[in-house]
């Protein structure tokens, strides 16, 4: 019964997530079946974690539960009227014997990561954080009261932290009805699944050979950190999730910079939006894809000058993660939730007085990301893609996966100017999945631009 | 040969081969589940680390401090029985993770119950002075304490002993917090 129960409790939001996809994607839709799982967990999940927070201060209990599922149906009917998938049975089986074999090498993958889920804990932050706050949720009918912010006793479990990740796991509580620590992990092994669908998905857009898609996500499982210790897809952290919307991000920035595709962007703006709901550092990856789309604005600017709409667009893009950030922490001040005061003023006279720390913070940030036993090879290989793509195939899409990549890089590690216990190990595994991306992509060239879609 | 021959010809041989596998993964399972028991020692070498499974896999991890069997499943018992409005102090020998650890899984399991936290610091070298680390709002009567490796003052009644290292004990009237940390 269980089983069934939380096939539903995981396909509900599923099937919002689908909706949500072939909405936005109007015009080019995927039809592989990767990355329409993929999109469909990542959209599902923020979408019905937003709803139980907004629904859940006027209804609990079973009202909760059954009017977020009615709103998932009806969206994910809306999206399916829309535009149905399609998917080419071919495409699903690869055609070569190596990548036949790298295919079944992911899915002992996918079984190996599920296994190693199940028999380790939450870590301290999984529980205290996350899991804990679902648990309330459940016990309150889905959704925390307000009291709970201003709570004094409860300022250890940061009460200020947004609330994708706990309601998650709250949903699939009131699904079969009991909190349970062992069922809340599988949220984070659903995301490990969708990453790895995503790797696959974007070397499919952006590779030339089929292998380059299932070498992608072997490189994760290179990765020691991203399986096990503190942030990993075990410990039922936010790190690896926000990874993952990261990557899906940084994929259709990508495809809009390569094709000009704006229903891309308006997905990259709602993922990165999604960040921000899952972790407050969401807002730094979202300054990066601000960075990147304002780039693209600029070298476009003379042919998009008159196109108001191109404008338009960007700007709503844009907005959705400024709206998330901005709305979250009106509402911690409203409640009056307890905010972390570590962090020192980010302003100039603050760098200023801590500049001394430089050759400190670059120190540290080598000795990190060389750290083999948290990164493996990944790290090295990855700059040494980018170098040799950028020598030589000098394209517009490798100067913006290098940037995807150094981008927040840089900034995590400024962040030691303004917070000395910042931690850039846990914070390095949100770039990750878009170097383990970066490296799948760049061990070739490029698929030529599809100039139709251009 | 008839298609029907054929295709009874074709199950069976279907039907042999799955058995052969069954079997072969029946008779597999002890020796999967050995293996299994073995991996996990490898990827969970910490204690703290593995999970037993079931609905309190981590926190029951996280209490094994307590000593005693299903401690997630006693700890909820012992404050089920309290009502909600009441709030309730953990007081503690010192401040180490362990304890932190402790006291925040029992805060989170005693839920909607504000839990209080009070250090002793008893032994430490550097400061004998109580740290009141977390208090519950002021319009919340604390009404019961957590001791927690620290004894109940002498002559406190209804000891509610949840395990040797835990005990909760009713108050009607909370006394200067010092007073609590008796050596």
């Amino acid at each position: 019964m269980d089983f069934l129960l939380l096939s539903l409790a995981l396909f509900v939001p599923m099937l919002a997530g689908f909706g949500l996809s072939r909405l936005i994607l109007r015009h080019h839709p995927s039809n592989g079946l990767t990355e329409s799982f993929a999109l469909s967990f990542l959209l599902g999940v923020a979408f019905v974690s937003c709803l139980l927070f907004l629904l859940g201060l006027v209804v609990s209990g079973s009202g909760l539960r059954w009017s977020v599922t009615a709103i998932c149906l009806v969206i994910g009917w809306i999206g399916w009227r829309r535009q149905k998938l399609q998917i080419g049975f071919r495409d699903l089986w690869p055609q070569t014997l190596s990548s036949q074999l790298l295919l079944a090498i992911n899915h002992v993958q996918i079984v190996v990561v599920g296994w190693l889920c199940s028999v380790r804990v939450l870590g301290w932050d999984g529980l205290l954080n996350y899991e804990a706050k679902a648990r309330w949720a459940f016990l309150r009918g889905g959704a925390l009261p307000l009291t709970y912010f201003s709570d004094p006793t409860r300022d250890w479990s940061h009460q200020d932290y947004p609330l994708m990740l706990p309601l998650a796991e709250s949903w699939l509580y009131l699904w079969i009805g009991r909190a349970d620590q062992q069922v809340a992990k599988i949220i984070p092994w659903m995301f490990f699944v969708s990453a790895v669908c995503l790797l696959h998905a974007a070397s499919r857009r952006f590779a030339v050979n089929q292998w380059q898609s299932l070498v992608a996500p072997l490189i994760v499982f290179s990765v020691p950190l991203l399986l096990v210790g503190d942030g990993s897809v075990s410990t039922g952290y936010a790190d690896f999730p926000m990874a993952v919307f990261y990557l899906a991000t940084i994929m259709f920035v990508v495809e809009f910079w390569r094709n000009e595709n704006f229903d891309a962007l308006l997905m990259a703006g709602l993922l990165s939006a999604a960040g921000c709901w899952l972790k407050q550092d969401g807002i730094i990856l979202w300054a990066c894809l601000a960075i990147l789309v304002c780039l693209k604005a600029m070298s476009e600017f003379k042919r998009w000058k008159h196109d108001w709409r191109k404008w338009l667009k960007l700007a709503t893009a844009l907005s959705f993660g400024l709206l998330v950030f901005v709305g979250w922490q009106g509402f911690v001040g409203l409640v009056g939730a307890t905010a972390r005061s570590e962090i020192q003023p980010v302003e100039i006279e603050t760098l200023r007085a801590n500049a001394w720390l430089l050759p400190i913070i670059i120190k540290g940030v080598i000795l990190e990301l060389l750290t083999l036993r948290h990164w493996g090879m990944l790290w090295p290989v990855t700059f040494l893609s980018i170098g040799w793509m950028l020598w030589r195939h000098r394209n517009r899409e490798t100067v913006v996966l290098a940037l995807a990549v150094a981008l927040p890089i840089l900034a995590f590690a400024s962040l030691h100017f303004f917070f000395h216990g910042s931690p850039l190990t846990r914070l390095l595994i949100h770039v990750s999945l878009v170097a383990a991306m970066t490296i799948a992509i760049t061990i070739q060239p490029m698929k030529p631009i599809n100039l139709k879609q251009a | 040969m008839s298609i029907r021959v054929k295709n009874k010809l074709k199950f069976n041989a279907f039907l042999g081969v799955s058995l052969i596998f069954g079997g072969v993964l029946f008779s597999g399972c002890e020796s999967l589940f050995k293996v299994n028991q073995q991996m996990t020692n490898v990827v969970a070498r910490q204690p703290l680390a593995r999970s037993a499974g079931g609905p309190y896999a981590t926190t029951d991890t996280y209490l094994r401090s307590l000593e005693i069997p299903n401690p997630s499943e006693r700890v909820l018992a012992a404050v089920a029985q309290l009502p909600e409005n009441d709030a309730m102090m953990f007081i503690a020998p010192g401040r180490t993770p362990e304890i932190e650890l402790t006291y925040r899984v029992i805060a989170s399991l005693s839920w909607p119950r504000e839990v209080g936290a009070l250090h002793c610091r008893l032994g430490d070298a550097t400061t004998s002075e109580p740290e009141l680390l977390f208090q519950p709002r002021k319009e919340k009567r604390i009404r019961w304490l957590f001791f927690y490796r620290t004894s109940p003052p002498a002559g406190s009644k209804s000891v509610t002993e949840i395990g040797p290292h835990l005990k909760l004990v009713p108050i009607e009237e909370a006394k200067e917090w010092t007073s609590y940390c008796s050596p």
